[in-house]
């Protein structure tokens, strides 16, 4: 009994490590890939998603539609930042990463300015079920199943939409999507849109499991931009699973035999390796082994 | 022969490669020159404190802006090296002061330790091909990483000989005994000169360290290895076909870089014998790349003057209320959407223009 | 006895998803000067960066004056005497000329004396502009012989010429010529490659022509005009 309570702990973990990481990437990685830039106020929008359900919540609306509404809310919120800053810097790499770090430090200070240093934390819903003398949460289970439909539906939409094949041509050559007349300022927005919708989904997904503040999603920055990095570009679903099954599951082993600290940095040690060994990311490296 | 040599070299401190090369600027130089040197004598005790702890600030924003203005590498975790040269120092310092009587050792650990991970780091990095972005983030999460373990720290077996590390209260701080870490202290023979925070010859270390900082990166930049530095920023496979080993350049120079930061490290630890692990943190990251973004990264002068005055500005926005961080987040948006790069290179390029249609 | 200074044998890469140089073998002998031409895609770029060393042969050896320098970076390929003039201008737009023709001296030139080396350089491409201009704002041509007179400053043994003419006039195209083979009769081993048919015409030089990463025929231009496969791989072009 006690052994199978471990196992079940130890998949249990791991399952909620992957999730963890696939929410905090997915919508840093299809930002990055579409317009090259690294949003750096990634954070702040999954705070966005995060503070729009916890309000919503506390004003009567069902769980499920706040978390919903946080996704939108952060999304229309990206449109308009993409509007009004991103697009001035793409191209320009390094300048875009100091503004978004710029961008990053007025909204994480203006939220604490405004809402004060901690808002209501949402209960976690679903309750717990039990294996031998341990108990898991039924929530992180069913964050890991979302996470997996979640990254099925982005890629659904990028694969089978008009949107999305619009994206993928703008994606691979802008140039020539822009001559075969796509919008692209269009897309950029709604690529933004989309991604920062996804933070804002991911930040309210989170708040049921954890305290919310001004610094939430900073928290879930670095991991989420190891994963992108280490997971690569050159295909971003392909990427961010790899990514992220393989570096929670150094993680995982690590914690599980050792304790937190050292989970966290064997992960950051297998990431620097790997990206040392594959500079481009896990997804390059498997688009050269397939030609 | 050899001495209009070293005569011809010295001119490079008035090279092209950086801003101010007339006498405008030399006339300029002296007059804040002349300042410093008579402050202590105008200025309050506690004036003088807050002025030697931004002039502390000046050798980060020199390495940021080193690194990144001058050959391309942005790192948002130099304060990494600033917290490693720090807690060092502050750790040897500790063990060794009763002993030595000095701070020495210290100090000379404070400088390698970083420097060494530099050159670890480094060699990773940029030996890898590893593009601009990826050197950014991955430094700053390296340094997260240092302010994770370092929070950790506060329980009672965290003692690295004598030193505690404290956890998030700060190195040398455990329960009821205090061992902090000490201020620099110098020897020789039987002449001993300390040199608190508050003092006056604190004070005068760390101008004339900066003077003499800022003098000798004006040489580096303006000297033939700048220049390359410079077309790496530029152009960095455009350089290598020009057979220059590009990698080594980088290394080299962030390496210089990490020495640079952990001088702000070391005197940050003199003035105040305290730090702790939020040095590094986002936080203390993100100021130097603010510093030298607004004033403007391609040139040491504005660098050195944007790390000194906004660092005292913001202390002073501190002083007035919650608005601080906010407003420099503004201020730094701002400035890279309409002067991107660099307040301080903008007017200066304003201004000769003027000069020049007189 | 002529020696070869640069010797390909058996070479094969692939780039992009295709086999962009297929069983190759090529040389070139000391104080050559050699026209390299082909199709589109035939894998002429790809060749000189392989040469460089920024683009690694899935097989097949590169040999420099009889040594292979296939474990050598780049950069001590180009300290070795290789220079290179890319395909699309690579000078520092942003710097001034001075400083473009700076990084490219060779470390042994002195301080003091370099500002006299970069006129002298601007001299012998026939360059009419300042030292401290910026060198975005030279004209087209001029940024090319800039770029080539980068290349030059090394004091390279064998000299890479990827398109060297694109976008000048027919006057400048000329001049080129004249530079390319005064260059050449300096001792410098020269390739060269390029689409416009005036310049190589000037040249007067052997033309190795590649289709489709492999060679389809050396020779005269004349011999190259008449070869028939030459003509239907070009299939209307020129």
């Amino acid at each position: 009994m006690h052994s199978l309570s471990s196992f079940v702990g130890l998949i249990y973990q791991y399952a909620d490590t992957v999730s963890f990481l696939i929410l905090s990437a997915i919508g840093l990685i299809i930002i990055f890939g579409m317009m090259g830039v690294i949003n750096l106020a990634h954070g702040e929008m999954m705070m966005v998603g995060a503070y729009t359900t916890s309000f919503a919540y506390y004003s009567g609306i069902p769980l499920i539609i706040s978390v919903i509404l946080g996704g939108l809310v952060t999304s229309v919120f990206g449109i308009l930042l993409e509007r009004l800053i991103i697009r001035r810097f793409y191209g320009q790499l390094l300048s875009s990463l100091v503004a978004t770090w710029g961008l990053s430090l007025l909204l994480s200070q203006g939220a604490l300015l405004a809402f004060g240093p901690q808002i209501k934390t949402v209960p976690t819903p679903m309750g717990s079920f039990s294996v031998g003398e341990l108990s898991f949460s039924n929530y992180r289970v069913f964050l890991f199943i979302f996470s997996i439909f979640l990254i099925i539906g982005v890629w659904s939409i990028f694969n089978w939409t008009r949107f999305g094949l619009q994206a993928r041509a703008t994606m691979e050559n802008p140039k020539m999507a822009k001559a075969l007349g796509v919008n692209t300022h269009r897309i950029y927005a709604l690529t933004f849109g989309l991604g920062a919708g996804l933070a804002g989904i991911a930040g309210g997904l989170f708040a049921l499991t954890a305290t919310i503040g001004p610094f939430y999603g900073q928290s879930y920055t670095p991991q989420a931009f190891i994963t992108v990095v280490v997971g690569g570009i050159a295909n971003i679903f392909s990427g961010l699973i790899a990514s992220a099954f393989s570096l929670a599951a150094v993680k995982t082993a690590f914690v599980f035999q050792y304790n937190i600290l050292i989970g966290h940095v064997s992960m950051l040690i297998i990431a620097i390796i790997s990206i040392r060994m594959m500079p481009e990311g896990i997804s390059q490296w498997l688009e050269q082994r397939k030609s | 022969m050899s001495q209009i040599k070293i005569l011809r070299s010295l001119s490079n401190i008035n090279g092209k490669n950086d801003l101010g090369n007339n006498y405008i600027f030399w006339f300029f130089f002296f007059l804040l020159l002349l300042l410093g040197l008579f402050s202590p004598l105008i200025l309050s005790r506690y004036q003088l404190l807050n002025l030697s702890n931004h002039i502390t600030n000046i050798f980060l924003g020199l390495s940021l802006c080193l690194i990144w203005g001058y050959c391309g590498i942005l790192s948002l975790g130099q304060s990494l090296f600033l917290g490693l040269g720090g807690y060092t120092y502050g750790i040897v310092g500790i063990n060794l002061i009763e002993t030595h009587g000095n701070t020495h050792v210290a100090l000379l650990m404070g400088i390698i330790v970083p420097i060494f991970t530099a050159f670890v780091l480094g060699y990773l990095m940029f030996f890898a091909r590893l593009k601009g972005v990826y050197v950014a983030i991955l430094m700053l999460v390296v340094s997260l990483l240092f302010e994770t373990f370092l929070n950790q720290t506060a329980g009672p077996g965290w003692f690295v000989g004598e030193a505690h590390l404290g956890g998030n209260n700060g190195l040398g701080r455990f329960s009821g005994v205090i061992r902090e870490p000490p201020s620099l202290i110098f020897s020789f023979r039987e002449n001993t000169i300390e040199f608190v925070g508050s003092s006056i010859q604190f004070y005068y270390l760390c101008f004339g360290l900066a003077l003499i900082t800022f003098l000798a990166l004006r040489l580096l930049v303006n000297s033939s290895f700048g220049y390359k530095m410079i077309a790496i920023r530029e152009d960095i496979d455009r350089t290598e076909a020009l057979g220059h080993n590009i990698k080594l350049i980088q290394l080299i120079i962030f390496c210089v870089g990490a020495g640079l930061a952990s001088m702000s490290g070391i005197l940050y630890v003199s003035w105040g014998n305290f730090i702790t692990p939020d040095t590094f943190g986002v936080y203390n990251n993100i100021l130097p790349v603010i510093w030298v973004a607004v004033a403007g990264r391609k040139s040491l002068t504005a660098a050195l003057l944007g790390s000194f005055f906004i660092s005292w500005i913001s202390q002073w926005l501190n002083e007035q209320g919650d608005y601080a961080l906010v407003a420099l987040g503004a201020i730094l948006l701002s400035s890279m959407l309409f002067a991107p790069e660099g307040v301080i290179v903008k007017i200066t390029q304003k201004f000769s223009v003027k000069l020049s249609k007189q | 006895m002529e020696s070869y200074i640069l010797e390909i044998k058996n070479l094969s890469c692939f780039f992009g998803g295709v086999k962009a140089i297929d069983n190759v073998d090529f040389s070139v002998k000391s104080n050559e000067l050699r026209c390299i031409i082909g199709p589109n895609g035939a894998g002429k770029s790809t060749l000189f960066k392989i040469i460089l060393g920024t683009v690694k042969p899935k097989s097949g050896s590169v040999l420099f004056y009889g040594k292979d320098i296939k474990k050598n970076p780049t950069y001590k390929r180009v300290r070795s005497g290789i220079g290179v003039k890319f395909q699309n201008i690579s000078i520092y737009n942003d710097l001034t000329v001075e400083h473009n023709i700076r990084v490219s001296l060779p470390d042994y030139i002195n301080q003091n004396d370099i500002k006299s080396e970069g006129q002298k350089i601007l001299n012998r491409l026939g360059l009419q502009v300042k030292l401290s201009d910026r060198a975005g704002s030279l004209s087209h041509g001029h940024k090319q012989w800039l770029s080539i007179g980068m290349a030059l400053a090394m004091e390279p043994k064998l000299l890479l010429l990827d398109e060297p003419t694109a976008g000048m006039g027919s006057e400048e195209t000329i001049l080129t010529a004249e530079l390319v083979k005064s260059l050449n009769s300096e001792g410098v081993t020269i390739l060269v490659i390029e689409h416009d048919m005036a310049f190589v015409r000037e040249l007067k030089a052997p033309i190795t022509v590649l289709h489709l990463g492999k060679i389809l025929a050396e020779g005269t231009l004349k011999d190259i005009e008449k070869n028939s496969n030459v003509r239907n791989a070009y299939l209307g072009n020129n």
